[in-house]
C-alpha cells in the first residue's frame, strides 16, 4: 500500500511538472482553471451571510417595486384553504407584496435552523411559539417584533396568547391562535366527563373490554411511553409540580414527578385500562373506531373525531381533578404564531422585512383568526375572536376553552426547555421497561433532572454556564459547578 | 522501478485527455467529502450552538475541550462508552447474521433447481421496497398489544414479546431481525454471483476424486468467494456501523439509552439540542474509530488472502 501510495504520488508530481511540450502546459492549465473555478464555487456556495440583525425602530417606507416574501408552514389539510384564503386577500391589500409558501412538512425545527444559519432561511416561519421563543429567538434569528409595531397593536390579544410570544418583554412573533389539550370522550361509551380521576378510572374499567388477551375496546386511551413529555406536563401540574422554577432551573426530580409517572403507568399496570406501548396514532385510531372512551388531545384534531364519530358524540371537558390531591391537572396553553427572520438569518432586505411584518399583522388579525375557526376549529387569540367564538355555544369549543382560560399553565419559551423532550422519553421508557431495564419512577425523575442540568451547562444556558476562567471564578467566589441565579452572577 | 515509471508517465502522455475527465470528479469529491470533513473537524474545536445565546453565528474557538468534556465529564463519559458498545454490538451482530445467511441462500440458489429466477426475484422484494415504508411496516408488526408478531407467537402459545421497549435482548433482537430483512438480499446476491464465477471443472473434479459437499465447499467455494466476502463483510461492518434509520426510526435509541449508538446521538444532539459542536465531536470520533477499523481490517484482509494462496 505504501509501494503504491509513493507511486501515485510521483505520477501526479511528474504529471504536474511541467516539461517541455504544448501537451503537458494544457493539462497544467486545465487543472488551474478547474481548481479555481472549483475554488470559486465551493466559497460561494459556504458563503454564510453576515452582519447584524435588522433593528430599525420605524420600518422602511412603503415599497413602490415588487417585494417578494416566503413562508414555511404547516397547516392541516382543515386549515390549509383558511391559509389560501387569507393569502390571496393580503395580496390585494398590499398589491406591491408577492407571497410563495413551503408546506414544510418535514421537521421544521432542524430544517429551520440550519436553513438559518446558512442565511437562507425564508422570511416568515408559522410554527410553535416555544420552539420559536427558546431556540429561534434566543440564538438572535427572529426580528424583535416590538421594535417594528406599536405597543397598542398587542392589545388586541388575549394575554395568555400575547405572554406566549414574549420573552424578556419582547415580542418575537404574533399568536395565530391559541392551543393546548383536553380531555376528549365518546359520549357513547363515556355519557358524562368524570371529574376526578378516580372516576375515571372507574368509568374506564366499565368499558374495558379485553378479548383473547387484547384489549379491543380500552378506557382510557394515553401512551406514556410515547407522550414525549408534552402532555405529560398537564398530570405533572395535577400532581403539584412543574417543569422549571422561577429562575430557571428544573424542578423535575420532585415528588410530584414520581407521582405522576406512577399515576399513568397504573393505568396500564394496575388499574388495566389501557394496553401498553401505545403510539399516538395509534390511540387516535382506537379513538376515531370507537374503541376508546377517553383521550387528550387538542383541537387541532377535533375536526377528524367529529367526523369520525358524529359531532353528537364527541365531547370535550376539563381534565379530571386529581383525587390525590385536588388539584386541577393543567396543560400547556401555546400559540402557533407567526415569526419574522432577520436579515443575518433569512438575507431579507428592509423591504421585505417590512413586508413580512405586515403579513404578520394581516394574519393574525380577527378576520383572518375567524376563518381558521370556521375552517378547523382553531381557537383565535385576538380576544374580540375570542369572545365571539364563545358566544356560539358550541358545547366541544366551550370544553376546550374551559381548560384553556381556567386550567393551563404558560408554555414556556425558556431554550432549557429545549433539553427537555429527549431526557423524558429516554428515561420514561426506561421506566416503563418490564425487565430487568426497569427503573423506578424516583429514578427516571433524577435522571431526566439530570439530564437538563447537564445539557443546560454543556450548552452555557443561565442560569448555569460554564466557567472557564479560574480567576473569574476565583471573583465569583464560584466553583465549576456552582449554580447562578442571578443575572449578575453570569459570566459574560 | 525506473522502468515502471517510465511504463506510467508513457501511459499518462498517451491518455492525458481521460485524467482530464477524471479531475471534475475529483474535485467534486474534494468539496462533498474532504471539506465536510475538515469543516466538521473545525467545528469540533469551538463552541458551535453550545456557547449560550447567539452562538450560532458568534463562534468562539475553545480548542479541545469538547473532547475532554466528552471523555472527562463523570456524565458524559459513561454515555459515550454506551454509545461505542451499542454501536460495535449493531454492526457486529448484524454480520454475523448477514454473511451466514447470505452464504447460505447463496449455496441454495446455487444449485441447478427449476424456477431459480423466481426465487432470486423474490429475494430481491424486501431490498426493492422504500426502507422506510419497510421499517414503518415493521413498527406496527412489532406492536406489542396489536402486532402481528406477538399475535402469532401467542396464537403458538407463547408470551408477547416487548420488541421495541422491552428488556435489551429484546430490543436488539428485534433490531437485528428487520436489519436482517433489509439487508439479506444484497448480500445473498453478491455471494451468489462470487459463487457462480467458480470454474466448475473444479468442482467435477473434486466429485471425480470423490469429494463430498461440505469438502468441495470448504476447499473450493470458501477459497474462492472468500475476498468477496471479506470486501463485504468488511464495508457492511463499516455501513452498519453508521446505519441510521432502522434505529431511529424503531427505538430512536431507546428504551433509555439500550440501542443508541453514535449516528443517532449525532443527530438527536445536532438537531434536537442544537448542540452542533457536541454533535461534531461525536461525529470525529466516529470517524476516527471507523478510519482506525478500516486500516486494520484491510490490512488483515491481505494477509489472509495471502495465506490462502
Amino acid at each position: 500500500m505504501k509501494q503504491n501510495v509513493g507511486r501515485s504520488a510521483s505520477v501526479l508530481i511528474a504529471a504536474a511538472t511541467p516539461k517541455s511540450g504544448g501537451s503537458r502546459a494544457l493539462i497544467v492549465a486545465i487543472v488551474v482553471v478547474v481548481v479555481i473555478i472549483a475554488g470559486i464555487g465551493g466559497y460561494l456556495l459556504v458563503y454564510k451571510k453576515s452582519g447584524t440583525t435588522t433593528t430599525s425602530t420605524a420600518p422602511p417606507p412603503t415599497s413602490s417595486s415588487k417585494v417578494s416574501i416566503t413562508v414555511w408552514q404547516d397547516f392541516s389539510t382543515t386549515e390549509f384553504p383558511a391559509f389560501q384564503k387569507a393569502l390571496k386577500w393580503f395580496e390585494q391589500n398590499y398589491t406591491n407584496v408577492s407571497v410563495s409558501w413551503v408546506n414544510q412538512t418535514t421537521p421544521a425545527p432542524s430544517t429551520i435552523v440550519s436553513a438559518a444559519i446558512a442565511g437562507r432561511a425564508p422570511n416568515i416561519l408559522i410554527g410553535t411559539s416555544d420552539f420559536e421563543g427558546s431556540t429561534l429567538f434566543y440564538h438572535g434569528l427572529l426580528v424583535n417584533i416590538s421594535a417594528y409595531v406599536n405597543s397598542s397593536f398587542f392589545s388586541q390579544y388575549a394575554s395568555t396568547a400575547l405572554s406566549d410570544v414574549t420573552e424578556n418583554g419582547t415580542v418575537y412573533a404574533f399568536p395565530l391562535n391559541i392551543n393546548g389539550i383536553a380531555m376528549i370522550y365518546n359520549k357513547q361509551l363515556i355519557p358524562t366527563p368524570p371529574q376526578t380521576t378516580n372516576q375515571m378510572i372507574d368509568m374506564a374499567k366499565n368499558i374495558t373490554v379485553i378479548q383473547n388477551g387484547k384489549m379491543t375496546t380500552t378506557g382510557v386511551a394515553y401512551g406514556l411511553d410515547t407522550d414525549g413529555g408534552y402532555r405529560f406536563v398537564a398530570w405533572l401540574a395535577g400532581f403539584g409540580g412543574y417543569l422549571f422554577a422561577a429562575n430557571g432551573t428544573p424542578t423535575v426530580d420532585t415528588p410530584a414527578t414520581v407521582e405522576a409517572l406512577e399515576f399513568l403507568n397504573n393505568l396500564t399496570t394496575v388499574y388495566n385500562v389501557q394496553p401498553a406501548g401505545l403510539t399516538s396514532s395509534e390511540w387516535m385510531s382506537l379513538f376515531e373506531t370507537g374503541h376508546a372512551g377517553i383521550i387528550f388531545d387538542g383541537p387541532w384534531d377535533i375536526e377528524t373525531y367529529l367526523t369520525a364519530l358524529g359531532s353528537n358524540n364527541v365531547g370535550v371537558a376539563p381534565m379530571p381533578i386529581v383525587s390525590q390531591t385536588g388539584l386541577r391537572p393543567r396543560p400547556f396553553l401555546g400559540s402557533i404564531a407567526i415569526a419574522v427572520l432577520n436579515h443575518r438569518s433569512s438575507g431579507a432586505s428592509a423591504a421585505q422585512i417590512w413586508a413580512s411584518i405586515k403579513f404578520g399583522e394581516f394574519m393574525a388579525s380577527r378576520t383572518v383568526e375567524l376563518q381558521f375557526w370556521n375552517a378547523a376549529g382553531d381557537f383565535p387569540s385576538v380576544t374580540s375572536a375570542l369572545d365571539y367564538v364563545m358566544g356560539l355555544n358550541i358545547s366541544w369549543a366551550q370544553g376546550f376553552a374551559e381548560q384553556f382560560l381556567n386550567y393551563s399553565q404558560h408554555f414556556i419559551n425558556i431554550p432549557q426547555l429545549a433539553y427537555y423532550w429527549t431526557p423524558f422519553g429516554q428515561y420514561v421508557s426506561e421506566f416503563i421497561a418490564t425487565n430487568a431495564s426497569h427503573i423506578s419512577a424516583a429514578q427516571a425523575a433524577a435522571d431526566i433532572q439530570n439530564a437538563i442540568v447537564q445539557s443546560m451547562k454543556q450548552n452555557n444556558i443561565a442560569p448555569y454556564f460554564i466557567v472557564a476562567n479560574a480567576q473569574v471564578a476565583q471573583k465569583l467566589g464560584a466553583s465549576y459547578l456552582n449554580i447562578a441565579t442571578t443575572p449578575a452572577e453570569r459570566v459574560k | 522501478m525506473e522502468d515502471a515509471h517510465a511504463g506510467l508517465l508513457f501511459s499518462i502522455r498517451r491518455n492525458w485527455r481521460a485524467y482530464v475527465y477524471l479531475l471534475p470528479m475529483i474535485v467534486v469529491l474534494l468539496f462533498l467529502n474532504l471539506y465536510p470533513i475538515a469543516y466538521t473537524f473545525y467545528i469540533s474545536l469551538t463552541d458551535f450552538g453550545s456557547g449560550g445565546p447567539n452562538s450560532f453565528f458568534n463562534v468562539k474557538f475553545i480548542g479541545l475541550s469538547n473532547y475532554f468534556h466528552i471523555f472527562y465529564s463523570s456524565y458524559y463519559l459513561p454515555q459515550t462508552i454506551a454509545l461505542l458498545q451499542n454501536s460495535v454490538v449493531w454492526a457486529t451482530g448484524s454480520i454475523a447474521i448477514f454473511i451466514p445467511l447470505g452464504l447460505l441462500l447463496a449455496s441454495l440458489l446455487n444449485q441447478p433447481i427449476r424456477g431459480k429466477w423466481i426465487y432470486r426475484t423474490v429475494i430481491l422484494i424486501p431490498w426493492a421496497m422504500p426502507a422506510f415504508i419497510s421499517l414503518l411496516t415493521w413498527e406496527n408488526m412489532l406492536n406489542y398489544e396489536y402486532g402481528i408478531v406477538n399475535s402469532f407467537l401467542n396464537l403458538l402459545h407463547l408470551p408477547s414479546v416487548n420488541w421495541l421497549g422491552g428488556s435489551p435482548l429484546d430490543v436488539w433482537s428485534a433490531l437485528f431481525l428487520t436489519n436482517t430483512w433489509l439487508s439479506f438480499p444484497f448480500y445473498t446476491i453478491v455471494f451468489l454471483a462470487a459463487m457462480q464465477a467458480i470454474p466448475s471443472e473444479l468442482y467435477e473434479s473434486a466429485q471425480i476424486d470423490g469429494a463430498g459437499t461440505w469438502r468441495m465447499f470448504s476447499r473450493i467455494t470458501v477459497p474462492y468467494i472468500l475476498p468477496t466476502v471479506l470486501f463485504v463483510g468488511i464495508t457492511g461492518w463499516l455501513f452498519t456501523f453508521n446505519n441510521f434509520y432502522p434505529i431511529y426510526l424503531l427505538t430512536s435509541g431507546g428504551p433509555g439509552f439500550t440501542s443508541e449508538i453514535f449516528v443517532v446521538e449525532i443527530y438527536q444532539t445536532a438537531f434536537q439540542d442544537y448542540s452542533f459542536a457536541i454533535a461534531a465531536t461525536y461525529s470525529v470520533i466516529n470517524f476516527l474509530i471507523l478510519l482506525v477499523v478500516a486500516v486494520i481490517a484491510i490490512k488483515y484482509a491481505r494477509l489472509t488472502q495471502g495465506w490462502l494462496k
